[in-house]
């Protein structure tokens, strides 16, 4: 089992704080993820919009996620109970390596950034 | 860069065409691209028309594909349904060119790896680019043209939309982007805000580029602007504020078009400038920069190879194999249109007089459009131009703003004078040109020679398409007259007088509907109901005339189960299985199973209740395949049956009959008695015993795997069976029933409802086609036999063109898919507006139609090539590209010409054997200086591409007949010379390095072994239930979550580099959109990744949790890995269906849509 998830976050683009991980693209847009330990899992959350924009987005925002799960990898969105827009993806700790651990935190940051953007146009998360 | 023998490993480009220089010279060119674009960031494919420069480019993606997974492509093509070509081209050669699946390129299923997406607008472009740029998108060019009213703010309607639009996907832009109070200043803006929403592409692929040849700069269609803009050309300062993120979105451009430049090289330089990369090519449009360094520095980036055929042991370019009718006639080469009738050459006398007196008026300055004199064409009345009318009377509306120009300047004169002769003569204007095209046309439904008519004036479809109708109907009943018995002969004519008397009624009717401006009625989409544009449209389809044993009846008679004719075309299997004819199968099957004829009998009786329903009384088609599906399914079971007949019995089961068992509880209660179809004799069984025959028409199956060999036999009967029910076979068939009936009474049609009158036809149908065989065409007219053979021997193309999908089908869905691509057919086909695809798709074929008449609308990207051989430019276009891209739909790689040609191995073509190009038109108009003209300009754009030669040209789209006068008539010879390209690939650009692939050639085969040892009754701890009949690279089970179920599907994909898995759990039908809150609510506390599927369709489930997992690089973690996957995505599914829909559903409810979820790259 692959347990230290900090170790295997060694990149450029990477850099760890606490369960942080903040991803940081070529064109200098980042992105936030926290990492938990969850058994056999850890599981990868972003913050994508908080609830002031999930609120302005309206009701169309809920079928847009679940559209965009139909097509997104690896990374599902929802609403959260704090209404606000999150990005989730679980990461088997079976034969798991530091490649695919950073290949999953770069799915999630990519994926988040890019539903910030064009909810925001801003890059805050 | 890479290397030839790296793009080899992975791409076959000989798979379909066959190995040799083609498929070679299209591996170069791909490898050629692929390190142009590696190194320069453009580059252009300026191949002539036909070699396959849309396979090249695929070739360049996969290559570029294949070693960066994430590469993300944007195609632009021409109009919809070069998009959709594209689309299929790209399944196409993933499933055949790429050697094997890579999980980058080519999926475990052979499909695409990456979904295609279609859109239909750039809304629909701004949104699934948002929704996920990671596919591969297809965009057509006219989508940028943003045509929006503007004199109003009522009007405004369509920028009001596509404001709205916008802001949906886009909510943060500034109010002040979408300011609708300046036309240009709102596309700008609309196109700028596309800009930001659109990810950046590693490649663009802009198909038929030469329509951006007139570049971004003032006064160009704005659809060049707004396409520069959404691709984020610099645009002067200011658009960091109001649109954060602007910037050029193509990292690379990859340019297609056989025609890049018309008179100069500057073209080339306004492509790139759309898409900011003219940058470091500025020589191109330098005017003090000499022509020899403009072609350096085209070379930098451009490719043209030109066509070759080898052709009696030489190789000839496109001027050598292609035979030019430059002196406008249609009858004899090299000879002018002899107007011989007075009364003709008068009428010719007094339109040109008008015609030059118009000319003459101030206003005109004696010049006119290319190609907008009405007279030219027709002169038939034309109707008059609405004022806000952009389309204009003729194709390439776009050459003028000038409503007069745009309706024709001549239309009111001929309009007048059309009506005048009418009401003096009672009768239509002769027009000496379009009566020699259409007695030249005449003959094709004689010889089956198939042709190709460019023309611009759009009415000139419809009047062309008129009077070649006529020449068919005459030639048509006096066929009928001439073959149909004596005794029928009465009642025939009665029928041609209801049919010129209803057709006249009918069209009389239209006229007048059209006259006070009603919309043109529509018949239903799915059924054929017939016509009167021809005899044969209201004769042999539809319903036909009522009493009468018509073609229709008989055509529908063929295609219905019940009645004489329910297996005039079926196989009897049994028979074939069995190695005997029919009459002794009974007894060969109780020998083949050591038992007894009855014993035999009463195990099929048993066997074929469970292949009929309780319908009282089953049609006889239903009877004979019960009968034979029982039988085969013996063979399949009973242990006697020895290997090698139960080996292929299997293989029939499996491909025919498994499928069509009926449910226990729906079966007949007892079968009838029906053991005598065991023996029944059809079309089929009759040919097997007339080898040549079969040789010809229903050849041999190749392949050696014996399930691909049953479906091919298969699939060329059912289309033997579609061309002769629903085409011109139908003719000669129904001459030879009639000809048994010896009446045309419906009656005595049904009197003799019999199996002996169904097989004495065939007997009469199989004798005819050897007669027709035996037959040089030279002394008889084309017929039945030769579009039978013509289909069979040329099958395999026909599917690759046509309906490459049916090879994948089932063989079920093979008879309905058949004939739907031969439904509707009519001799003489018109288009302008909009693609018909069943008249493309039928004229790809032999048969009807023989003549097809179209505006530009089929000038770009649909290949009409494989069936014609004759393109006849009857409006001359202006451009030279125009003129090439039009002859271009028939010359290309698998053409007639190519495969008649390239069969002459001793000798070099006759004039006759060459492609012919035709292009009519009367010496003695002002229309032979714009042919003049437009031959000289096709000539220096000859020589531009190919010697390197430019010569300075006038580019202007009017004619000045004073100065044209004065230069006298001249001709204007083809170039006879072998062509050589001013840009061949060089050494540099194949010079890359030998790269191992990214992917090994196994692994996608190791996946799918570790894939499929998943399907384990206790995985990872989890309690599955498996299904049975899941194909490559799925699984489909039920979790036990007791006391409840969940079923799911598990899917192998791959993302980037990295294979994966990815699980979907239905969980019923929520209709998400009515109910978001409810569900956005249950999702807040469920952990749930939720997809819902917006559809129109009836399904079993329109929401589902999903998921996905990646698989480890050796295997070891892939029970763990998935188990928890399943475990987790089925438990969250099975907790919103329990809580939200309160229900259970079990497997079999969702299982037919489940199997939809494997069907991806779509």
């Amino acid at each position: 089992m692959a347990s230290d998830w900090k170790a295997m976050c060694d990149a450029a683009d990477l850099s760890v704080s606490g369960t942080e991980v903040t991803v940081t693209f070529p064109d200098q847009r980042s992105h936030r993820v926290t990492v938990s330990d969850v058994g056999d899992e850890y599981q990868l959350t972003a913050i994508v919009a908080r609830p002031a924009t999930v609120r302005a987005s309206g009701e169309s925002l809920s079928l847009d996620t679940w559209l965009r799960n139909r097509a997104v990898n690896l990374v599902g969105f929802r609403i959260d109970t704090k209404d606000r827009l999150v990005s989730e993806a679980w990461v088997p700790k079976a034969g798991l390596s530091a490649e695919e651990l950073r290949f999953y935190l770069r799915a999630i940051a990519i994926e988040s950034d890019r539903y910030e953007y064009a909810l925001t146009g801003r890059d805050v998360e | 860069m890479i290397d030839v023998d790296t793009a080899g490993h992975l791409l076959d480009f000989g798979r379909r065409i066959g190995p040799g220089p083609r498929a070679d010279a299209q591996l170069h060119g791909a490898v050629a691209v692929h390190n142009l674009l590696a190194t320069e960031g453009v580059a252009y494919l300026a191949d002539e028309v036909g070699m396959g420069k849309t396979y090249v480019a695929l070739g360049a993606l996969a290559l570029f594909r294949h070693f960066q997974p994430r590469f993300r492509v944007l195609v632009i093509a021409p109009r919809e349904n070069i998009q959709k070509k594209w689309m299929k081209e790209l399944r196409n050669f993933v499933t055949h060119n790429v050697r094997f699946p890579d999980l980058r390129v080519k999926s475990i299923d052979h499909r695409p790896a990456r979904s295609l997406v279609a859109c239909d607008n750039l809304l629909d472009l701004v949104q699934e680019a948002t929704l996920d740029p990671n596919r591969d998108f297809f965009v057509r060019l006219t989508s940028f043209s943003l045509a929006m009213p503007w004199k109003d703010d009522a009007e405004r309607k369509e920028a009001k939309r596509l404001r709205d639009g916008l802001r949906m996907h886009l909510p943060w832009m500034r109010d002040e982007v979408f300011d609708l109070r300046a036309k240009h200043t709102f596309k700008d803006n609309f196109a700028k805000a596309v800009c930001c929403s659109l990810p950046r592409f590693d490649l663009v692929i802009v198909d038929e580029s030469h329509n951006l040849k007139h570049g971004f700069g003032e006064g160009v269609a704005s659809r060049n602007r707004v396409l520069g803009l959404a691709m984020g050309r610099h645009d002067g300062p200011g658009n960091d504020r109001l649109f954060p993120g602007y910037g050029l979105r193509a990292d690379r451009v990859l340019f297609l078009s056989a025609t890049p430049v018309e008179e100069s090289y500057r073209h080339l330089w306004n492509q790139l400038d759309v898409f900011g990369k003219a940058g470091p090519y500025s020589d191109l449009a330098a005017e003090d920069v000499s022509e020899a360094n403009k072609k350096a520095s085209a070379a930098r980036f451009l490719i043209r190879r030109v066509t070759e055929m080898r052709v009696g042991g030489e190789s000839l370019t496109k001027n050598q194999y292609r035979r030019e009718w430059r002196r406008g006639g249609v009858a004899k080469h090299d000879d002018p249109i002899r107007v011989t009738d007075p009364r003709q050459r008068l009428i010719v006398a007094l339109i040109q007089k008008k015609v030059g007196e118009l000319l003459g008026e101030e206003r005109f300055k004696t010049t006119f459009q290319m190609g907008m004199l009405a007279s030219f064409e027709s002169f038939l009345e034309t109707a008059k131009l609405k004022l806000d009318d952009e389309s204009g009377n003729f194709d390439d509306g776009e050459q003028t703003n000038d409503i007069t120009e745009k309706e024709g300047i001549d239309v009111a004169d001929i309009n007048r004078l059309a009506r005048s002769y009418r009401e003096r003569f009672a009768s239509e204007m002769p027009h000496p040109k379009m009566d020699s095209l259409v007695d030249a046309l005449a003959d094709t439904w004689r010889t089956g020679q198939k042709a190709l008519v460019f023309v611009r004036r759009v009415a000139s479809v419809a009047d062309l398409g008129r009077k070649l109708n006529e020449r068919y109907d005459t030639w048509l009943i006096d066929r009928l007259r001439r073959d149909l018995p004596t005794r029928v002969h009465r009642r025939f004519e009665q029928i041609v007088e209801r049919y010129r008397g209803e057709k006249g009624r009918v069209e009389a009717r239209v006229r007048r509907r059209r006259e006070s401006g009603a919309p043109r009625r529509r018949g239903r989409n799915d059924v054929d109901t017939g016509g009167y544009e021809t005899f044969f449209a209201w004769f042999f389809r539809g319903e036909g005339p009522r009493g009468v044993v018509s073609g229709a009846t008989l055509q529908q008679r063929l295609g219905a189960l019940s009645g004489t004719y329910g297996t005039f075309f079926k196989d009897n299997h049994v028979s074939e299985l069995l190695g005997c004819e029919p009459g002794s199968v009974r007894q060969t099957l109780a020998a083949t199973l050591g038992t007894t004829e009855d014993a035999v009998e009463a195990a099929v009786h048993r066997g074929s209740r469970g292949f009929l329903t309780r319908a009282k009384q089953p049609p006889r088609g239903k009877r004979f395949e019960a009968v034979q599906a029982a039988a085969v399914q013996l063979l399949v079971e009973h242990p006697s049956c020895p290997a090698a007949v139960r080996h292929n019995a299997r293989i029939t089961w499996e491909e025919w009959y498994r499928d069509s068992a009926v449910p226990a509880k729906e079966q007949a209660p007892e079968a009838p008695a029906i053991e005598q179809f065991l023996e029944e004799r059809t079309f089929f069984t009759a040919l097997r015993h007339r080898p040549e025959l079969r040789s010809a028409i229903w050849s041999a199956p190749a392949s050696p795997n014996s399930s691909q060999a049953f479906r091919e036999q298969e699939l060329r009967s059912h289309a033997l069976a579609a061309a002769t029910r629903l085409g011109h076979s139908l003719i000669d068939l129904y001459v030879l029933a009639i000809g048994r009936l010896e009446s045309l009474k419906k009656g005595v049609q049904e009197d003799g409802d019999d199996e002996k009158s169904a097989g004495s036809l065939i007997d009469d149908y199989l004798n005819l086609l050897e007669r027709q065989m035996r037959t040089p065409l030279a002394e008889r007219e084309w017929g039945a036999f030769d579009e039978l053979s013509e289909i069979s021997t040329h099958l395999d193309l026909i599917l690759d063109v046509n309906e490459p999908t049916l090879r994948d089908a089932t063989l079920r869905e093979a008879p309905l898919l058949f004939a739907r691509l031969l439904r509707e057919q009519q001799p003489v086909g018109g288009m302008s507006g909009q693609v018909n695809q069943t008249l493309v798709r039928q004229f790809r074929m032999p048969g009807y139609p023989f003549v097809l008449v179209t505006t530009d609308v089929l000038q770009e990207g649909e290949d009409l090539h494989t069936f014609c051989s004759a393109v006849h430019h009857y409006g001359i276009s202006w451009t030279p590209s125009s003129m090439e891209q039009r002859t271009g739909r028939i010359d290309r790689v698998r053409s007639h010409s190519d495969r008649r040609l390239s069969a002459i191995s001793d000798r070099q073509p006759s004039g006759e054997e060459k492609l012919q190009v035709f292009f009519p038109h009367l010496e003695d108009t002002v229309e032979v200086l714009q042919v003049q003209r437009v031959l000289e300009r096709m000539n220096v754009f000859l020589q531009l591409m190919h010697e390197g030669l430019t010569i300075p040209g006038n580019e202007s789209r009017t004619i000045n007949t004073q100065h044209e006068f004065a230069r006298q008539r001249r001709d204007v010879p083809q170039l006879e010379g072998r062509l050589k390209t001013a840009f061949p690939i060089q050494t540099r650009h194949l010079n890359g390095s030998a790269t191992p692939l990214a992917a090994d050639p196994a692994l996608a085969s190791t996946l799918e072994s570790r894939f499929s040892r998943l399907a384990q009754p206790d995985l990872g701890g989890l309690v599955v239930e498996w299904a049975e009949g899941d194909t490559k690279g799925r699984l489909t089970g039920t979790v036990r979550l007791e006391p409840r179920q969940q079923p799911f599907t598990l899917l192998l994909r791959s993302v980037g580099s990295h294979p994966m898995v990815r699980c979907v759990s239905p969980v019923g039908c929520v209709t998400p959109g009515e109910n978001a809150e409810a569900v956005t609510d249950l999702n807040k506390y469920v952990q749930a990744k939720i997809g819902v599927i917006e559809t129109d369709e009836e399904r079993s489930y329109d929401l589902t949790v999903e998921g996905e997992v990646l698989l480890d690089s050796t295997g070891e973690g892939d029970a763990l890995r998935v188990a928890a996957l399943i475990r987790r995505v089925t438990r969250q599914a099975d907790r919103l269906e329990h809580e939200h829909l309160d229900r259970d559903e079990h497997l079999r409810t969702f299982l037919v849509d489940l199997g939809k979820e494997a069907v991806h790259g779509e």
